[in-house]
This record gives structure tokens, C-alpha cells and sequence, in this order.
């Protein structure tokens, strides 16, 4: 026994001894950093089975990043930016969100791109008081926002209350389909949101039908939706879906309009699905055409960074970034968390993505208005509502 | 009936290309008695080369599918050369996994020179629908099952009937007595596998057609599919890879079309590990043949 305790202390003593080291050396790096940096961190899912997405927020990220330091900074000093990818596994979003939360060098923490990683860092980011901004996902909030929690992209039912309202304006659907991923949480709320549409609407709801987010080969549901004969096809699914999901549909004869959620809105969707998206409606916060100054100086310097057109994800990612930059501006340079955090809660943004602010205490945006948009040409174009 | 038939269209459509995977495998299986789990990277491969031609050449379909075939016959060569010969009479498990490594070596390949993005593999196709008594149906799908349907009586009518195919079956069935027959086994062996490369491209092209989309990720899932229809099928048959290959395709449609609440792979995987319960050595397959020679890889 007395052998066992010594060794104990033996243990204790080295472990606070490494555990002081380690302070030491996180102070020196935190005070050098406060003199020159701010420094924030983003976590996305750049790899995993929805890579495309991470990807996307990441680029718009690190080329608000760019810009903010081509423009002098914030308040003179150097945005920089660590990245971690969560490989679309929740476990390795928290890990990570613990990891950037627990370290008050990091002044925010742009949270995990999917909603279901989001939602597990929800509260996390309420414990440690750390701010989180919510990018790309976009289900609905089980959880409390909280104090620190602050999410930029529009959640989904706005979206789908956007679009079936104005498509009701100008078609007469009688029968429609509903068409979601069933594995994943924004696919299964946004459906949701459609249903109860379409059930205020007074539309029969001819077929309900699924897919999962690895399948290839929709033939099966698409002849479905075609025996049922409907008018209209309500979607929630992706691009890397979609596409292929509405070429698909020509080759077995199925003839509706499609109206997709916010993941139709994506150039990866007009690329895989060619003639096949003609006349597909969505809506957005941000596209590539968009001429008001803003959007068509992002667009540019996107383009020219990498070479392709955004989608609404590295908007969102873009706007994420200004958001932060946006509140820290009104301090002086005299931030922490506590002040950005405050500030953030009264930021107005005039961002990419359109004005959104978070009145009341509010977690989510608060948005004037989206964009209708329709596929015609092969391009997104704004759709005045015509048929 | 009219749903019925549009859905076992589509059931086809899916079902003849996985029969198309499943007979290479079968060729190579027959012949080498390795399992060759390339040939699923490879009919990737045949489907990204198909889509390389029609994005910087031309969209015309025969050039695409004749470029992947080379490229695939070429790959299909090299992993011969490289995966299976230095391994294949060490243990039966050996070449399994070289080829395993080389497939995922294809995937990594193709996602370093191009991207992990889909691809719209866009050629000359038959595109529309005909409508018949009723059904609609698509050329697309039509087009692509009586591709398949021609190769695989093609294989049929060649393994059966000619001389070249009786030395296939001789080499199968006991490669020590076809040598002293005067058969050349190794001869036989390079064309089963060049003929096996030749099929995945194809079934490449016809996926990539029929899916609207490729990444470099699909050839694992095509791989299992493949060595799953191969097992039932009883591992050395044609028909039998071809049955089940083809039936397969259409309990997946039929299990979303008409059970869509349930779990969809859980339901067709249980309908396979039935019929390999009440016959172990496969639908159409042998119980002595199985037990000397690939008892063991199974």
C-alpha cells in the first residue's frame, strides 16, 4: 500500500509539474497573440460524406479572412484564422469545439457545418462561454440557442415557407410529392415544413418518398412520384442528389415541377443535372448573379480566388466571418469574449447574404427577405413569379 | 401491372450491371480461383476515363467506351501483374486484399487527379421515354439493359459453345489435366482477365450513364455488390451470376417501391442470407468444385 501512495504522489507531482508547463507556455502564447492577432476558429466537415458543404464554408471563410486583412485587419491588427475538420462525426466536433472553447485565445468559434454536429455543440458553447457562430446548418434548433450561440444561415422552413407561397401564387398544384434524404436532420425537418405546406395549401400529397444521402440509382422512387401523377415534387435533398436525382427523372418520364430547399441551391446542381433542372425553383439568400454591389464584389473575388462560382454555403461561411469582424469593430480593440459576445447580439450585418440581424436575444437570424430563384438557360436566374 | 413493369424495368437496369460485375468477377474467379476485388475500382476507373473523353474530347459514346476499355484492360494488366501473380499461390486471402489495396489505390488515384466531386458523365445516349400497352418506359434504361442483356449471352454463347470457352471450363475445372491436354493455361488466364477488364469498363460507362453521376467512392459498394452476387450465385457459374445479379437489381427497386418504411439493404441482404442457408454452395453452384478450390477464400 505504502508503496502504491508514494507512487501516487510520484505521479501527482509529475502531472501538475507537465500541467504548469503547459500553462505557461498557453500563457505566453495567448499574450503574444493578443498584441498582434485575433485569432478565431472554424470547424467544418471538410471530409466524410458531406465534404462538398464543409468545403464550401471553409472557402468562404478563409476568403473573408483575406479580405478583412487586405482592408488593414481588425483595427489594425491581423485576422488569422485556425482550421479543424469534424470529418461530418459528431464525437469529432465536440472534441474539437472543447478543444478551441477551452482555449480564451480563440475570441470565437465558427461551429460545425452540420446541424446535427451543430446541435451537440450547442450547449457546449453556452458552457464555456464561448461564442459560436452557426453557419450552413440549418434544421431547426432542438436545443436553446443560449447567450452565445448565434446562427447566420436561414433556417429551413423559412426557406420552404418562402417558396411554397410564391409557387402557390402561380400554379395550380393539385397533387404533389414529397421527396427527402431520410439520414439526415435538415432533409427530415425540411420534408416536415413541406407537409404542413402542403397541408395549408389544401394539396393532396400523392406520395411521400426517401432517399439516403449514399444512393446512386433513384429510379425506383422516381417511377413512384410518376404513378402517383403529380403536379409538383417538393424536394429536400443536395446537389450531389439532386443532379443526378432530376436527370434521373427525365429517363423514367416523370413530368412536374420541382421546387427544392436550400440545398438545391448549389452550381453542382445545374452541372450534374443538365437538361434535367430546367424549371427547378428554389430559393436563396445568395447567388451567383446577384447585382447588388455586395454580392457582385464577392462573387468577383471569389471567382478569382478559385477559379469557380459560390454557392450559398461559402456565403454563408463569407458572412460568418464579416459578422464577427462587424462587432468587433464597435470595441476598439479592447475584446473578449464577454464584449464580442454582447456585440454580436446587437450586430445589424449588410452581408452577402443579405441584412439579418438577432433582435430580442434572438440565436437564429432574423431575415427581410429571400430570393426565388429558377433555373433556366443552364444558370440561376431571380423568378419574377412567373409560370 | 403498368407500375409493376416500369419498376422491374428499372430493376433491370440496375440488376444487368451488377450481373455484368459479377460475371468479371466470375471470369476471374474460374480461371485464377482469386477474387479479384479490383474489379470494382476498375469499372470506376472505366466510368472516369468514359467521362474524361466526353468532357475534353467529344461526347460520342463509342470512342469514350473504346478509350476506357483500353485504359481498363491496361489497369486491369498491371494489377494483374503487380496484385495477384506475386501473391496468388501463397494463401487463398492474399490476392483478396492486394487487389482491395489496388482498388483503393484507383479511388485515391482519381480523387488526387481530379476531385472527390461527382461527375456528370454526359455521351451520345438514347434518351426519352416509349410508351407501350401502357407502360413507360425509358430508352435510356432500355438502351442499357439490351447492352447488357447481348454481352452476357455473348459470354454465354462463347463459354458454352466454342472451343475456346471448353478450355476456360477445362482450366476451371483442373488445371493440371487441361495443361496435359495441350490447353495453354496461361493463355486462357490473360484472356480471362482482359476479357473480365473489358467488361467492368463497359459496366462502367453503362453506370455512369445510368446513375448521372460518378465519384470515385462507388467502386467499393460495386465490388461488394459483386463478390455478394458472385457467392450466391455459386461462385463459378455465369448463369448463376447473371441470375442473381439481375434479381438483385430488382429486390433492391421492388424493396423501395413497395415497402419504402423499411429498411431497404437490411430486407434484400436477408432474402441473400436465406438462400445461402438452404444452399450453401450457392444458387447454381457446385458443392464438390467449391469445396476443393475456393472453399477456403470463402
Amino acid at each position: 500500500v505504502r508503496k502504491g501512495y508514494r507512487g501516487l504522489v510520484f505521479t501527482v507531482v509529475a502531472a501538475s509539474g507537465i500541467a504548469l508547463t503547459g500553462c505557461g507556455e498557453e500563457a505566453s502564447s495567448t499574450s503574444s497573440s493578443e498584441t498582434t492577432d485575433v485569432k478565431l476558429a472554424a470547424i467544418t466537415a471538410v471530409t466524410g460524406p458531406f465534404g462538398a458543404f464543409g468545403e464550401a464554408i471553409k472557402q468562404g471563410v478563409d476568403l473573408a479572412v483575406k479580405d478583412v486583412n487586405k482592408d488593414g485587419g481588425v483595427d489594425g491588427k491581423d485576422l488569422v484564422i485556425e482550421h479543424a475538420d469534424d470529418a461530418s462525426n459528431k464525437a469529432e466536433a465536440i472534441a474539437q469545439f472543447r478543444r478551441f472553447a477551452s482555449d480564451d485565445s480563440f475570441l470565437a468559434v465558427i461551429g460545425p457545418n452540420l446541424s446535427s454536429n451543430a446541435l451537440a455543440t450547442t450547449p457546449l458553447a453556452n458552457q464555456f462561454k464561448a461564442p459560436m457562430i452557426v453557419t450552413g446548418a440549418l434544421a431547426p434548433w432542438s436545443v436553446p440557442f443560449g447567450d452565445w450561440v448565434f446562427r447566420v444561415g436561414p433556417e429551413t422552413s423559412t426557406t420552404v415557407d418562402a417558396l411554397v407561397s410564391q409557387a402557390a401564387d402561380s400554379f395550380d398544384f393539385d397533387r404533389v410529392g414529397i421527396v427527402h434524404a431520410s439520414d439526415t436532420d435538415q432533409s427530415v425537418a425540411s420534408a416536415d415544413v413541406f407537409r404542413k405546406q402542403a397541408k395549408d395549401m389544401g394539396y393532396t400529397v400523392a406520395a411521400d418518398v426517401a432517399f439516403q444521402t449514399s444512393d446512386t440509382d433513384y429510379s425506383a422512387m422516381l417511377t413512384q412520384l410518376k404513378e402517383a401523377d403529380v403536379d409538383a415534387v417538393f424536394a429536400s435533398a443536395v446537389a450531389v442528389n439532386a443532379g443526378p436525382m432530376l436527370a434521373q427523372a427525365k429517363t423514367v418520364g416523370l413530368d412536374a415541377q420541382w421546387i427544392g430547399d436550400g440545398g438545391f441551391l448549389n452550381p453542382q446542381l445545374i452541372e450534374l443535372g443538365g437538361e434535367g433542372v430546367e424549371g427547378v425553383i428554389t430559393a436563396t439568400t445568395y447567388y451567383p448573379g446577384a447585382t447588388d454591389s455586395k454580392s457582385a464584389a464577392f462573387t468577383k473575388s471569389y471567382v478569382d480566388e478559385y477559379g469557380s462560382e459560390p454557392s450559398q454555403n461559402s456565403a454563408i461561411g463569407y458572412d460568418s466571418v464579416m459578422m464577427i469582424v462587424d462587432a468587433l469593430e464597435g470595441l476598439d480593440g479592447d475584446a473578449d469574449r464577454a464584449a464580442l459576445r454582447k456585440a454580436l447580439a446587437d450586430v445589424k450585418v449588410d452581408g452577402v447574404t443579405g441584412t439579418f440581424s438577432f433582435p430580442d436575444g434572438s440565436g437564429d437570424s432574423v431575415r427581410e427577405s429571400q430570393t426565388l430563384v429558377r433555373v433556366a438557360g443552364g444558370t440561376f436566374k431571380v423568378w419574377d413569379g412567373k409560370r | 401491372v403498368t407500375y409493376l413493369l416500369q419498376q422491374l424495368v428499372n430493376g433491370l437496369a440496375l440488376g444487368t450491371t451488377y450481373a455484368l460485375i459479377a460475371i468479371s468477377f466470375v471470369l476471374v474467379f474460374g480461371v485464377m480461383r482469386v477474387l479479384n476485388a479490383a474489379l470494382g475500382g476498375l469499372v470506376v476507373l472505366g466510368a472516369y476515363t468514359a467521362w474524361f473523353v466526353s468532357d475534353r474530347i467529344g461526347s460520342n459514346l463509342l470512342l469514350a467506351m473504346a478509350i476506357a476499355i483500353v485504359v481498363v484492360i491496361v489497369a486491369g494488366a498491371i494489377i494483374e501483374r503487380v496484385a495477384i501473380a506475386p501473391v496468388r499461390n501463397r494463401n487463398a486471402l492474399a490476392p483478396f486484399l492486394t487487389t482491395l489495396g489496388a482498388s483503393m489505390f484507383i479511388e485515391g488515384l482519381l480523387r488526387t487527379v481530379f476531385d472527390a466531386q461527382p461527375k456528370a458523365l454526359a455521351v451520345d445516349f438514347p434518351s426519352g421515354v416509349i410508351r407501350v400497352a401502357g407502360v413507360t418506359v425509358g430508352l435510356r434504361q432500355l438502351t442499357i439493359i439490351g447492352i447488357a442483356l447481348t454481352l452476357m449471352l455473348g459470354i454465354g454463347y462463347v463459354v458454352s459453345r466454342t472451343k475456346g470457352g471448353r478450355q476456360l471450363r477445362a482450366v476451371a475445372e483442373n488445371p493440371e489435366m487441361a495443361m496435359s491436354l495441350a490447353v495453354d493455361a496461361r493463355r486462357i488466364r490473360v484472356i480471362a482477365v482482359t476479357v473480365a477488364s473489358a467488361l467492368a469498363a463497359i459496366t462502367g460507362v453503362l453506370l455512369g450513364i445510368s446513375f448521372g453521376a460518378i465519384t470515385p467512392t462507388l467502386g467499393l459498394g460495386l465490388t461488394l455488390k459483386g463478390l455478394i452476387v458472385l457467392i450466391v450465385g455459386g461462385m463459378t457459374s455465369f448463369r448463376g451470376a447473371a441470375i442473381v445479379g439481375m434479381a438483385l437489381g430488382i429486390m433492391e427497386v421492388f424493396a423501395t417501391a413497395f415497402a419504402p418504411s423499411l429498411p431497404r439493404d437490411a430486407l434484400v441482404y436477408l432474402v441473400l442470407i436465406a438462400v445461402l442457408l438452404a444452399r450453401p454452395a450457392g444458387l447454381f453452384g457446385r458443392r464438390v468444385a467449391l469445396a476443393q478450390q475456393g472453399g477456403g477464400v470463402v
